[in-house]
């Protein structure tokens, strides 16, 4: 039987070009996501090069300037690069996240938050922003990316393919005959659904491997072919919900009206309506710290911070930082008045403040992305591009613990340069090769249970109304 | 003809308000329209409050900060927070993808900081509910479900040769329906103004500007459910039956609210593409490298030979004011020229952004929306600007202090002691900041074209639907 369902519903999809035009639809769609995506991350990616090319460059140069300096007196002036003072403002390092190549299939938060930063010891960023430049409304509409197809415009065309699946045969008449004939009409509803999922399905899969092939070949990759095929996967149990739910829809046989209004009103529901308000019940019950407040609280500090006592205190603590008192071999900026050594134990101070209140802000956050994600199982929509963002390592959890990391780099950093300045020892050539700038690495990867958790949900759900609309069709 | 055709417009209404489907649909976006109004009111305050009580307390800050050198003060600053008007209640725009505060220093020109999209969970970007929202989105949606079956209805009921036979021309037919369909609309539509009125202007005692643009925009949503209605209507005209009716309608939603306008970011930075950040940083400091002793230096002979003297120490100014003066005045044009660059790149993609921008309204009624709600893009650019002339004046306010005021001091960066301190009196001269917001003249001037693109859709729409009663088969 079911060869001669497939057959029929062949049949009748090329002969309305149903089939074509699909294909002409996703092939143009998948491509267009996947070009827009991977010039997303070419861009971010060869910025990144550039980065690290730069550094090099300057280690370079600073290494020769060190090696070629000499002063009249025989010290070492605030214009050497070894001088600690120069190296503490002018020394640039850098932090990144590099972007995983799945990030051409799901974008992510990665247009939002920054994915690399420079900084050196005095600037916690020579950047003219955190993040990257982008226009305001392109990050309001968000990007073009094959997560959006997916979520978005695919489950749009099931809604087009199968808003009819029993009401079309009911008004061709066609069910009397299925029953004279002593063919279960569930079944055969059950069939036609598979018949559509299969259909899109490979389809969509072609479409994909075809156009990831190529666009990005590495994804074939032994480093993350698992993973795209982990992507490929949710997509397609995602379409199989969608499938599914029409075919519940469907299952309570009204017209092909009624299916089709309240699929398109299951759409919004399940893509506008609940996320917004599992959104919003997660700033209500984890409120972020005002960033007003923060603003003014910095202001404060850098106000009330005393930085003779501050140095004072320091000094008390480890004697051996009253060397740039004593020590003459070695000028600092503005040395008459202390003026360096003051103002590196000011900022140590005023940093570790400003550290624990931006702490508070990504602590609350991910008390948000904790109670999102708990809840992704309330729409298929949330927990399928979760699972996309979270194995491109761009959901907002990746980019808080990227950016707890580089705080904490940034932090060792400046304490580092901190003490050479006080000590007054200078930076030798050798020591720059110590420096290793932060490359941010995902050691939380979208695990295997989580993915198990994942499709056991997806999978049940869609046994469940699939079994429901079994029984119903079952109804006289 | 006129009495017939509205008569048929009533009847149109007489039978929805007989229809407990219509009812239920009022209500349900009553309820929708209500909470989001009533949960971006909340915000807006929420918000609006914390904003005055800082800016008040960075006020506070700078007059209060004691005796000190003007120079430090300068590095101090001020942090300027962006004000919203309360039509942000209606259309948030763009507010949670740009920063909400600058910090205005000496020698650098701050981008603005803490976008509020980067302080909230990731599923905010499915999209925020607000009454600009459930306008632009779920409204459309309630024309087609009230219009989809306008022409279908009657062709499946055997009603339309009825029509036609009490000397009603298609033409008349299709004016009734449109007619009735914009009764009902009203229906639904005026209390959601009277709420807008209710929850925005009356509270807040809008000026008469903010008034204005309340009332356009309200005049341009109408517009936009006009076209959304004349599409529909015109889709009955062209298709045998409902359920075709009802499918072509919805793809035209899902293709003006869903495809189009991500489709146009795609297009936009494929044609145009903005520098890196990283760029634009090197640039600025490829750029920003004046020697400040030479600087100095120049400007302390120049002052000698001015005013005659022999040495630096017997002028009656302070050359080093002048010499922060001038060192700012270089980083500030680096800057306008780096942030004009910027700009540029956003406008031409914005720009570009109106061609496939053409084939969906609500691209054109949502850069109107916004922007008539200021919380569009060029709100933020004039909040940039803004900001940007308040940190000239304050920094040069306080240069010409040192220039004319502090004992002159050889600059040395290595043996440099600060001793010359302002205190209150100099901090007053700088006057709290305070936020303008563009008239309503302003901003429709910077939309031209964009009011033309809606004008052009409803024209379009019309013509349609005029071009489709004649594709009305019996």
């Amino acid at each position: 039987m079911i060869r001669h369902v497939f057959f029929y519903e062949w049949k009748k999809f090329t002969s309305d070009h149903v089939v074509w035009r699909s294909v002409m639809i996703i092939v143009l769609l998948t491509v267009t996501a996947l070009i827009n995506g991977n010039r997303w991350y070419e861009f971010e990616h060869s910025t990144m090069q550039q980065i690290v090319q730069d550094y090099e460059t300057q280690k370079d140069t600073v290494r020769a300037g060190m090696l070629s300096y000499t002063h009249p007196d025989g010290i070492i002036g605030i214009d050497a690069p070894q001088n600690p003072s120069t190296f503490y403002a002018g020394y640039r390092v850098y932090a990144m996240k590099p972007l995983n190549p799945l990030t051409i299939l799901s974008v992510g938060q990665s247009d939002l938050y920054a994915n690399y930063s420079v900084f050196s010891a005095r600037d916690k960023t020579r950047l003219i922003q955190d993040e990257e430049i982008q226009n305001p409304l392109h990050l309001m509409t968000g990007k073009f990316d094959l997560t959006f197809v997916i979520i978005y415009i695919l489950p749009l065309l099931i809604i087009a393919w199968s808003y009819d699946l029993y009401a079309g045969e009911a008004e061709r008449k066609t069910t009397t005959l299925i029953r004279a004939y002593g063919f279960p009409l569930s079944r055969y509803m059950l069939y036609k659904a598979l018949f559509q999922f299969l259909l899109l399905s490979l389809i969509f899969t072609v479409t994909l491997l075809v156009a990831v092939a190529a666009i990005k070949p590495l994804l074939f990759s032994v480093l993350y072919i698992l993973d795209f095929f982990l992507c490929c996967g949710l997509a397609i149990g995602y379409l199989l919900c969608w499938f599914t739910i029409s075919f519940f829809i469907n299952a309570w046989r009204r017209n092909a009206l009624f299916n089709g209004v309240m699929l398109v009103s299951i759409w919004v529901i399940l893509l506008l309506f609940i996320p917004y308000v599992i959104s919003f019940r997660a700033n209500t019950l984890y409120p972020v710290p005002s960033r007003e407040k923060q603003s003014l609280t910095r202001r404060t500090l850098a106000k009330q911070i005393d930085r003779k006592e501050t140095l004072q205190k320091l000094v008390s603590a480890r004697p051996d930082f009253n060397r740039f008192r004593t020590d003459t071999t070695v000028q600092l900026i503005f040395e008459a008045s202390h003026g360096y050594p003051h103002f590196v134990c000011y900022q140590a101070e005023l940093e570790k403040c400003c550290y624990s209140m931006e702490d508070s802000v990504w602590h609350q956050l991910q008390q948000q992305e904790a109670y999102c994600h708990a809840l992704r199982f309330a729409s298929p929509s949330l927990l399928v591009t979760h699972g996309l963002h979270q194995l491109a390592a761009t959901d907002t959890h990746h980019y808080i613990h990227y950016l707890q990391q580089q705080e904490q780099y940034y932090q060792t950093w400046r304490q580092r340069l901190q003490e050479q300045v006080l000590l007054k020892q200078p930076v030798s050539p050798a020591a720059l090769n110590t420096i290793t700038p932060l490359h941010w690495k995902n050691d939380q990867p979208y695990s295997l249970p989580q993915a198990g958790t994942d499709s056991l949900f997806l999978l049940g759900c869609i046994a469940l109304m699939a079994g429901t609309a079994h029984i119903q069709y079952k109804k006289p | 003809m006129t009495g017939k055709v509205r008569q048929l417009a009533l009847k149109e209404l007489k039978e929805s308000l007989q229809d407990s489907y219509f009812y239920i649909l009022t209500f349900v976006v009553f309820l929708l329209f209500v909470a989001s109004l009533v949960l971006n009111s909340l915000t807006f305050h929420r918000q609006d409050q914390t904003r005055r009580e800082a800016q008040a307390a960075v006020r506070a800050q700078w007059l209060s900060q004691g005796e000190t050198n003007p120079h430090g003060a300068a590095h101090f600053g001020i942090t300027a927070f962006k004000a919203y008007s309360p039509l942000a209640i209606l259309d948030r725009g763009l507010s949670d993808y740009t920063g909400q505060a600058v910090v205005l220093e000496t020698h650098k020109r701050n981008a603005a900081v803490y976008m509020p999209a980067k302080d909230q969970n990731a599923v905010l970007r499915f999209g925020y509910f607000t009454p600009a929202f459930i306008l632009q989105y779920f409204f459309p949606l309630i024309i087609i479900i009230l219009s989809y079956a306008a022409i279908t209805a009657e062709k499946e009921n055997n009603t339309l040769r009825l029509l036609l036979s009490h000397a009603l021309s298609g033409k008349q037919i299709l004016a009734g329906k449109i007619l009735g369909i914009l009764y009902k609309l009203l229906i639904i539509y005026i209390p959601v103004v009277v709420l807008m009125l209710c929850f925005i202007a009356v509270p807040h005692a809008l000026s008469w500007d903010h008034l204005l643009s309340l009332g356009t925009v309200c005049l341009l949503y109408f517009l936009y459910f006009l076209i959304f209605a004349l599409l529909s209507v015109s889709i009955s005209c062209y298709c045998g039956t409902s359920r075709a009716s009802l499918l072509g309608s919805l793809s035209v939603w899902m293709l003006i609210c869903i495809f189009i306008p991500r489709i146009t970011n795609f297009v936009s930075t494929a044609v145009v593409q903005a520098p890196s950040t990283y760029d634009y940083s090197r640039e600025v400091e490829s750029r920003y490298k004046y020697d400040f002793s030479t600087v100095y230096n120049n400007i302390e002979q120049t002052l000698v030979k001015e005013q005659g003297v022999t040495t630096a120490e017997d002028l009656n100014v302070n050359p080093f004011g002048y010499a922060l003066d001038e060192t700012e005045l270089m980083g500030q044009q680096i800057y306008e020229q780096v942030y004009g660059h910027i700009e540029t790149k956003f406008h031409q993609q914005n720009r570009v952004a109106q061609i496939p921008g053409l084939l969906s309204p609500l691209q054109s009624l949502r850069t109107l929306s916004m922007d008539l709600c200021r919380t569009g893009f060029e709100e933020h650019l004039h909040f940039g600007t803004e900001v940007e002339q308040y940190r000239r004046d304050m920094m040069h306010t306080l240069n010409m202090d040192i220039a004319h005021h502090s004992p002159y001091e050889k600059h040395d960066f290595v043996k440099k002691k600060v001793t010359y301190k302002q205190d209150h009196s100099l901090w007053e001269q700088v006057p709290a900041y305070q936020h303008t917001f563009r008239s309503i003249t302003a901003v429709l001037k910077t939309q031209v074209f964009t009011l033309f693109i809606l004008a052009g859709w409803v024209v379009a729409a019309f013509a349609l639907a005029t071009y489709s009663y004649q594709k009305i088969k019996i």
